[in-house]
């Protein structure tokens, strides 16, 4: 409830907030084009209750042909707004314009159309057609949600880094470790130039959309890794032959072995490379922490973007199948 | 066996000839030298063998991606096989090495990731078009074509029809040719034709019988669909809004040429009273004289009779039967005539064998001299009653005044015998509606007839509107039946014209071009 309130108020936000120049679009020029969907939900709706055609209400009546032409019109010219709006040379206060009428109006077709149909439902294209409307209209509805809410979230996340400093950084971290790993031994550089080529930035759709990213099992493999390097240096000066490394246990978790072998890097560290081998550790776990960052820059912003591939196609296929329905009609008389 | 290292670049290709072992690592004594630190200073080694092959031995424990397979520690590569090293691509050729060095750019040679939805396969254009296109060919293309072209069955079965256009269900009694649009909706773009009706509904009456009633505008200028809207559901064909009647109906003082028509709007407020057709049976049958409280005098003694005893429900149960004599009124009403002291039984239904009968008789009897006038006759005696008393006018005496006559009307046509008038019974009282009995029968008769009081038959004793309105409501009655026009009434009710016959002078609607 209370996530819900604070959209509501974040959506009809009427006064910027102390130094933002933020402006929702949904209260352009005092809710204009809130005023006027409403107006035509309610007069379409009173229009309905009052008519009372001979042969039942449909879109077969003069007030049904009113709305279905409203109701067409409408969505030929928000398709069109879909278009136009993207231009953002006309400069902001187009583009607000464009967007306030784009979600009010589309709103307002819940109305015109529902009511052009006479609730006369079935396994037809006209209630395709109505079904496809709906569809965009509900994806809309999730567009308007998450650009009121998560470009914030994308800006906090991202810390006043941007998408490809943050790449870059994960690049420069890497090549740190590969140096660092460098100085211990060559079997510490095998192993994280190995983890190095398994680091994964983003993933599939459902990844992306879940924020479950499929981890790799280098974690595993680096903390067994780890585990054992600081007993070989302990214990002696000469490196052991890779193949006595244990197999990884499957299913550890990354945190606690970090402290493992923190601890256990801290008695060797008196050793050179024990030094280096702490600060490959450093290094990778900082490595960690940015990439999962950046994987919720990704889900972020996945989920902001993710409603226009439906949003987008399911219009196209609406007013393909506007255009049937209304020949259709006309085909058989 | 010497290898040939061919390094090809942008700038062009190189070669090399390598002797022996080669070592391949980021080390600089490395016999192929390789940048990037994910390339290990000594990472693999690899060995001429005969017939171009080549031995792969790793020399680190990330292994060689060999052919797309990660880790390999030794292998026997043959010409064709590529090497993967830190991302560096060394393929393994007839004569010896193909090496392609890593982009700059991209020191670590990481692989590309999926950092946005669209990288994630994620399209906008194709499902548009790919659902642009389904609809288009199931929703149009197709079920149009199939109008035209009709392909083997086993095809069509799988193809979408003209189906996919029908909005609501169809009307029961269209069902049996519903899957063929066709048949109504002969041509594209034109709304459905009355010939299209008619084909089946041959026929059919008329709203009148008067030609100059069907050329006003709210008939000649309507279709048969203007009225009857299909895909309505099951029952959906036959309107029930009274605004089909009331759009004239409501305003008779439009139709000038009609003065006699009445006002009619809605059952509830504005329906003229109920008003019998002039009606004429034939019959003389005072309905005061059958129905008094106390009963009719009858052969057994007083009788009680109701309605039923004479009016017996048709099988139908919308009206009655006519009263049939021999059951209904010959057991008080016996025909028996004195004809010269001779009692004759005459027959019913028949004038001629009636006057037959009674001819006969009168010839019959013993032609008496005349009596003597005498003031004094005895009691019992029939009176004297004067005038001549020959056969025929004695005939014509008991037909057209005495028996016949005191349930028939007579008819004298000058120069034939008297005789009763031709009955004309289950006539309807209300020819413009259709009311039912059978739909009333737990109703009282008196609940809606007031009987007892009419002298005559002729004189119908329908009820008061109000009668009815005890129950019928308007057609948006919370409280009361909701009634329409066509509860009562049917626009169908001509009794000689039919629709379609009248030619150009009647409806044909808007499409009769």
């Amino acid at each position: 409830m209370a996530a819900a309130s604070g959209i509501l108020k974040r959506l009809f936000t009427l006064t910027p907030r102390e130094g933002a120049t933020h402006r929702s679009f949904l209260v352009y020029k005092n809710g204009l084009f809130l005023k006027i969907a409403l107006a035509l939900a309610i007069l379409s709706t009173a229009f309905y209750a009052w008519h009372d055609p001979q042969h039942g209400p449909s879109g077969n009546t003069w007030l049904g042909y009113t709305l279905g032409t409203i109701g067409a019109l409408l969505i030929f010219w928000l398709a069109w707004f879909g278009v136009r709006k993207r231009r953002y040379r006309e400069g902001r206060g187009q583009a607000q314009l464009w967007t306030s009428a784009h979600v009010y109006l589309g709103l307002s077709l819940l109305f015109v159309a529902t009511l052009h149909t006479g609730f006369h439902f079935g396994w037809n294209i006209h209630t395709f057609a109505y079904a496809l409307m709906v569809l965009v209209i509900i994806s809309g509805i999730y567009g308007v949600i998450v650009y009121a809410t998560l470009p914030e979230r994308i800006t906090a996340n991202r810390d006043q880094m941007g998408f490809d400093a943050m790449l870059a950084e994960i690049a420069r971290l890497d090549e740190a470790a590969l140096a660092l790993a460098d100085k211990v031994d060559p079997e510490t550089h095998a192993v994280v130039a190995k983890s190095v080529g398994k680091v994964r930035i983003g993933g599939s759709t459902w990844e992306q959309l879940s924020g479950n990213y499929a981890a790799p099992d280098q974690r595993s493999d680096l903390e067994s890794f780890f585990s054992l390097k600081k007993t070989q240096i302990a214990q002696s000066p000469q490196p052991m032959p890779m193949r006595d490394t244990p197999a990884a246990a499957p299913g550890q978790r990354r945190p606690q072995t970090i402290m493992f072998v923190a601890g256990q890097i801290f008695d060797a560290g008196r050793d050179p490379r024990g030094e280096s081998l702490q600060k490959v550790l450093q290094t990778v776990a900082q490595r960690k922490l940015l990439v999962e960052r950046i994987n919720r820059d990704i889900t972020l912003r996945a989920r902001l973007n993710v409603w226009l591939y439906f949003h987008v196609p399911l219009t196209v296929g609406l007013l393909v199948a506007l255009v049937i329905h209304i020949v259709s009609v006309f085909l058989y008389w | 066996m010497a290898l040939t290292l061919r390094r090809v670049s942008a700038d062009g290709t190189v070669e090399d000839q390598l002797e022996g072992e080669v070592i391949v690592g980021r080390a600089t004594d490395c016999t192929i030298c390789l940048p990037g630190l994910l390339v290990a200073l000594k990472h693999a080694r690899l060995t001429s063998l005969s017939g171009s092959r080549i031995k792969l031995e790793s020399l680190c424990p990330m292994g060689v991606e060999v052919n797309g397979l990660p880790g390999v520690q030794s292998a026997e590569l043959q010409p064709g096989d590529v090497m993967r090293i830190g991302g560096h691509r060394l393929s393994v050729v007839a004569d010896g090495l193909e090496l392609e060095l890593a982009e700059e750019g991209d020191p670590l040679a990481r692989g590309a990731f999926r950092s946005t939805l669209a990288d994630a396969g994620m399209r906008m254009r194709r499902p548009a078009l790919w659902l642009a296109i389904g609809t288009l060919l199931v929703g149009l293309a197709i079920p149009l074509a199939l109008r035209f072209a009709r392909p083997p069955e086993i095809v069509a079965k799988f193809l979408p029809t003209d189906q996919v256009w029908l909005t609501d269900g169809i009307s029961n009694a269209h069902q049996h040719f519903g899957a063929d649009c066709g048949k109504c909706h002969e041509i594209l773009f034109v709304p459905v034709r009355d010939e299209a009706c008619l084909s089946c509904h041959k026929g059919i009456a008329h709203h009148s019988d008067d030609a100059a009633i069907l050329k006003v505008d709210g008939i000649s200028n309507r279709r048969c669909a203007s009225c009857h809207r299909e895909h309505q559901g099951p029952h959906g064909v036959v309107p029930r809004h009274p605004g089909l009647c009331a759009d004239c109906h409501s305003k008779p003082q439009q139709f000038t040429d009609f003065p006699k028509l009445p006002m009619a709007a809605d059952f509830a407020s504005a329906h003229p009273e109920l008003t019998a057709a002039e009606h004429h049976s034939g019959l003389i049958f005072p309905h005061d004289a059958h129905l008094k409280p106390n009963g009719v005098r009858g052969p057994d003694g007083l009788e009680k009779l109701s309605c039923a005893s004479c009016h017996v429900r048709d099988r139908g149960e919308a009206s009655f039967k006519p009263a049939v004599f021999a059951t209904q009124c010959q057991r008080c009403h016996q025909l028996d005539v004195d004809v010269a002291g001779t009692t004759v039984r005459l027959p019913h239904g028949d004038n001629e064998l009636a006057r037959a009968a009674l001819l006969t008789y009168a010839k019959a009897a013993p032609q008496s001299a005349p009596e003597e006038e005498s003031s004094r006759r005895r009691p019992g005696d029939a009176a004297p009653r004067g005038g001549a008393v020959g056969p025929q006018e004695l005939a014509d005496d008991v037909i057209g005044n005495r028996v016949c006559a005191k349930c028939h009307e007579t008819v004298r046509d000058a120069g034939k015998p008297i005789r009763t008038r031709e009955l004309a019974l289950q006539l309807p009282w209300l020819p413009h509606a259709q009311f039912t009995h059978a739909a009333h029968a737990w109703q009282k008769c008196d609940d809606c007839h007031a009987k007892q009081a009419s002298a005559s038959a002729d004189v119908a004793a329908l009820p008061s509107i109000e009668s009815c309105r005890a129950c019928h409501g308007a057609v948006n009655s919370h409280d009361r039946l909701q009634s329409t026009c066509v509860d009562c009434h049917r626009f169908h009710q001509a009794a000689k014209l039919v629709m379609g016959a009248v030619g150009d002078e009647q409806a044909g609607g808007e499409n009769k071009k």
